[in-house]
């Protein structure tokens, strides 16, 4: 048990002997130029040419701003300026109107206006075909 | 016991009126091939003298495109509770809808006339693209629009 012990102790210190100085003597990771070195040249490239830059998000080339878009339903971008999102299964959502009123109840959520066009009988009902 | 049918023959006889004095009718409006997005439509009546009644039915549940139903905001000022419970989706390019509403009898041969409003995104608005008047011998007649509308008709 103790030789066991000591044998594992032994190649502890020897890797951390020889792996600490050239971990050390690297520069850092990437610097700033672009470059790669060290360890980390040694394992994220395979030749001498820095990896390109992934934007995860960003301004500029591919912006989908071109839609003029006063009257653009359902093809809202982010940049909307009411903040009121599109998306058609939404249809009857809190969204404001233009007279910063909310949007009319759905037919059959609530009872017709009473406007004495209406009869008593069937409730209103639409079908598109 | 005489109380109880008098009572009875009260309300029997409250009720009665009421429920003729209201018909079914089924409006059908069919939209051309006009190439775009779904159309907004507003369905209001007026009375003889061209003054706004009320709201048959909208057709688009988004009330920020409201005012681009040009007649109709301008009535109603694009108040929701005009609407409320007679707003259903907006309408396909060649599609047709068809709304079946208890109306009151009171509304035909009497000088009222049934008006539609239409827009669609990206172009014109339709501001009384149909104006029929509702009439018991016009019910069953197509009415044409003036741009996106094909066909209307109520019986």
């Amino acid at each position: 048990m103790t030789s066991r012990l000591s044998l594992l102790f032994a190649s502890t210190s020897l890797t951390l002997a020889m792996g600490l100085p050239a971990l050390a003597a690297g520069p850092t990771p990437v610097r700033t130029d672009g470059q790669c070195g060290g360890v980390c040249a040694a394992v994220f490239t395979s030749d001498d040419l820095p990896l390109p830059l992934i934007r995860v998000s960003g301004d500029g080339e591919e912006e989908d701003d071109e839609d003029g878009g006063w009257f653009r339903r359902g093809h809202d971008d982010d940049d909307d300026e009411d903040e009121c999102e599109d998306d058609d299964d939404d249809e009857y959502d809190a969204c404001m109107g233009a007279g910063g009123r909310g949007n009319p109840a759905p037919a059959g959520t609530v009872a017709p206006p009473a406007n004495g066009l209406f009869g008593s009988g069937a409730p209103p009902a639409a079908v598109t075909k | 016991m005489k109380s109880l049918l008098a009572t009875l023959a009260l309300t029997t006889a409250l009720t009665l009126p009421g429920l003729a004095m209201a018909r079914p009718v089924t409006l059908t409006t069919t939209l051309n091939n006009y190439g775009g997005d779904g159309a907004y439509l507003a369905l209001y009546v007026t009375d003889p003298s061209g003054a706004y009644v009320g709201s048959l039915w909208m057709a688009g549940g988004k009330s920020k495109y409201y005012e681009h139903l040009t007649d109709w905001y301008a009535a109603t000022g694009g108040d929701p509770a005009q609407i409320n419970g007679i707003t259903g989706a907006s309408v396909g390019a060649g599609r047709t809808l068809e709304i079946t509403l208890d109306l009151a009898d009171a509304l035909f041969d009497a000088g009222y006339t049934l008006h539609i409003d239409a827009a669609v995104e990206d172009m014109r608005d339709s501001p009384n693209e149909i104006a029929v008047p509702l009439t018991s011998a016009g019910a069953g007649s197509p009415v044409q629009g003036r741009r996106y509308i094909a066909s209307f008709v109520y019986k």
